[in-house]
């Protein structure tokens, strides 16, 4: 039960924190949600640009089938009647090797990617079956995600792992069928030589269930969830940042400061943001130095150069499906400190798909054409001589370097990709745009790295009222975000409590 | 870096970063037991080590078999022994 006047103060109010505040507001709890940008949900929301819009933070989920994952978390979040999207069930991924000059369609279902992948590599059709059914048995060991597998804490797991590259090298000496393996650890920001092999079962296993994307793009998935948490009483302050976490000479949080000198009454507090911003939030003496060291020292997930180019019709290409652009063979290269962004791998999405009714949706109807994304790894050190500067400030050495690696990419892309030779590109980004924008201090685009060589926070921590969430904490990305959610809800209301709802949601 | 060194930098360290007290850091006290650190704890404690001797720890499957300071002194000794020294 909530205690008179205070709240469960939730900080930050990304996919995390809004999940978060609408699981403990259905609860009763009396809920603040803080975010210190002025709009919830700023990554998810995107941007429009003459007439285009660009998604920033959803390009496409998996386990949206009707009995996904995140369906069923949607379904409990109240967002069951969000109008959704099918990519191409025969390509929703298509991987292009310009080395070897191979094509390769990914399609839908388990059944049919194998299928297609031992059409491509027939001399590793037993690899092939074999690794299908460790990803499939993987991916439903997870109580978040396969909903009758016995619950345990993802702790448990943190040992005895081995890594994607170590399963991959095992099973085949073909480069090319490694790199269509892990291609979606540029959806998760970390090296198959650092990625455990049960985390990327558990992403890329969602996307193999089924694709789609909710019309209108994380713009509609924002808002749904902004209007939920009007609807469930939750008090949001936007634009203004928590300073500090007071204790009151105890060892729970008893209050939240704001930096606008207002203070809020504390019951507990879940944490949203990146792990870095939790430590200068923290009186001296309230956790002990080496935990805060511990969370300074995580590495983030890969960053990115990002181009926004728009074409005034649809690109077929790009319709219900993405392109992975691989100039070799071995996507490893791509995870290396002197990876350059004109060295690929490219992940190119396109524009979110309308909604059906477009009178209701201004900005869709507004369309003056169609938008993508292309994104390359980027290397954050590159940017290191900027790290000073903020938008609408940077010098012009920067802007010099920005451009020049922008030029570089853009030939890149349209000297092998066909497809785009109708494209205006518009805008750009490097990784000190992600720093800045995503609100990731080691520019990250999916916050701090699962790998086999760090410890991610776990949403316990020595505080017993503090509890953390967000993509750093169980998995990256809108699913990974909503499941850390969830289980920081479950520490907070009984895990039983929540397992049950649940698995009763069905 | 002598071993006695070695076990003094680690003590050290792990002394500050858990607010313990270094005279209690006997080769035989119990992590859990003797000193109050639990399970969590030993995650930071990688962070800790890690950090002072500029080594890689990760998830090593090695650090839950950790029970006692003196297996700690071994565990990072023998990590020292396995990569060449970081120049002092």
């Amino acid at each position: 039960m909530s205690s008179p006047g205070k709240s469960i103060v939730v900080i930050g109010g990304g996919v995390s924190g809004m999940a978060t505040a609408l699981v403990l507001a259905k609860h009763g709890r009396a809920v603040c949600l803080v975010e210190k940008k002025p709009k919830l949900g700023a990554t998810l929301r995107g941007f429009s640009r003459c007439g285009a819009i660009f998604d920033t933070g959803l390009h496409y989920a998996g386990g949206l089938h009707p009995e996904g994952a995140l369906t069923r978390y949607f379904r409990l979040l109240g967002l069951e009647s969000l109008p959704l999207v099918e990519f191409n069930r025969n390509d929703f991924d298509h991987v292009r090797f310009i080395a070897s000059g191979r094509e390769i369609a990914l399609p839908v279902g388990h059944e049919a990617i194998l299928d297609t992948l031992c059409g491509h590599f027939p001399a590793d059709r037993v690899f092939l079956r074999d690794y299908f059914k460790r990803l499939r048995n993987s991916f439903f060991s997870s109580a978040f995600l396969y909903f009758s597998t016995e619950f345990r804490a993802a702790m448990n797991e943190a040992l005895h792992q081995e890594s994607l590259a170590t399963v991959l090298a095992k099973g085949t000496g073909d480069r090319c069928l490694r790199t269509v393996l892990s291609i979606h650890s540029l959806l998760y920001g970390v090296s198959p030589e650092e990625t455990p092999f049960i985390q990327h079962a558990r992403i890329a296993g969602s996307y193999l269930e089924g694709v789609k994307t909710v019309a209108g793009g994380g713009r509609v998935l924002a808002e749904a969830m902004e209007a939920k948490l009007d609807e469930a009483g939750v008090e949001i302050h936007r634009g203004v940042a928590v300073t500090k976490l007071l204790f009151a000479g105890g060892k729970d949080v008893t209050e939240v400061s704001l930096g606008d000198g207002r203070h809020i009454s504390a019951e507990g507090v879940v944490f949203t943001a990146h792990p870095a911003f939790l430590p200068p939030m923290l009186p001296d003496g309230a956790v002990k130095p080496a935990f805060i060291r511990r969370l300074q020292s995580l590495e983030d997930t890969f960053s990115s150069y990002t181009l926004f180019g728009k074409s005034d019709s649809p690109i077929p290409a790009l319709h219900g499906s993405n392109l992975f652009l691989c100039l070799e063979d071995d996507i490893s290269r791509a995870f290396r400190p002197d990876c350059r962004a004109e060295c690929g791998p490219f992940y190119i999405s396109g524009s979110p798909a309308p909604h059906k009714d477009t009178s209701t949706d201004t900005d869709t109807a507004q369309r003056t054409g169609w938008g993508l994304t292309a994104f390359a790894p980027g290397n954050a050190n590159e940017c290191a001589p900027w790290a000073a500067s903020r938008p609408g400030s940077r010098p012009d050495a920067y802007k010099a370097f920005k451009t020049r690696r922008l030029d570089c990419m853009r030939a890149v892309l349209l000297e092998h990709c066909p497809e785009l030779t109708s494209v205006t590109f518009l805008e750009g980004g490097t990784p000190l745009t992600n720093r800045d924008f995503l609100d990731s201090p080691g520019c990250g685009l999916y916050g701090t790295k699962h790998s086999l060589k760090q410890f991610s926070p776990l949403p316990a921590t020595r505080v017993a009222n503090l509890w953390m969430a967000g993509q750093s904490v169980i998995a990256p990305g809108i699913l990974g975000a909503i499941i850390s959610a969830f289980v920081a809800c479950g520490f907070i209301l009984g895990m039983d409590t929540v397992r049950r709802e649940i698995a009763a949601c069905a | 870096m002598t071993d006695q060194k070695v076990i003094e930098r680690a003590n050290a360290a792990l002394a500050q970063e858990f607010e313990l007290d270094l005279g209690s850091m006997l080769p035989d006290a119990l992590f859990r037991e003797d000193l109050g650190l639990d399970s969590l704890d030993t995650v930071d404690m990688v962070v800790v080590l890690e950090q002072e001797f500029g080594i890689k720890i990760g998830k090593d499957p090695a650090i839950a078999s950790i029970r006692t300071v003196g297996d700690m002194h071994a565990y990072i000794l023998g990590k020292k022994r396995e990569i060449s020294p970081s120049p002092e």
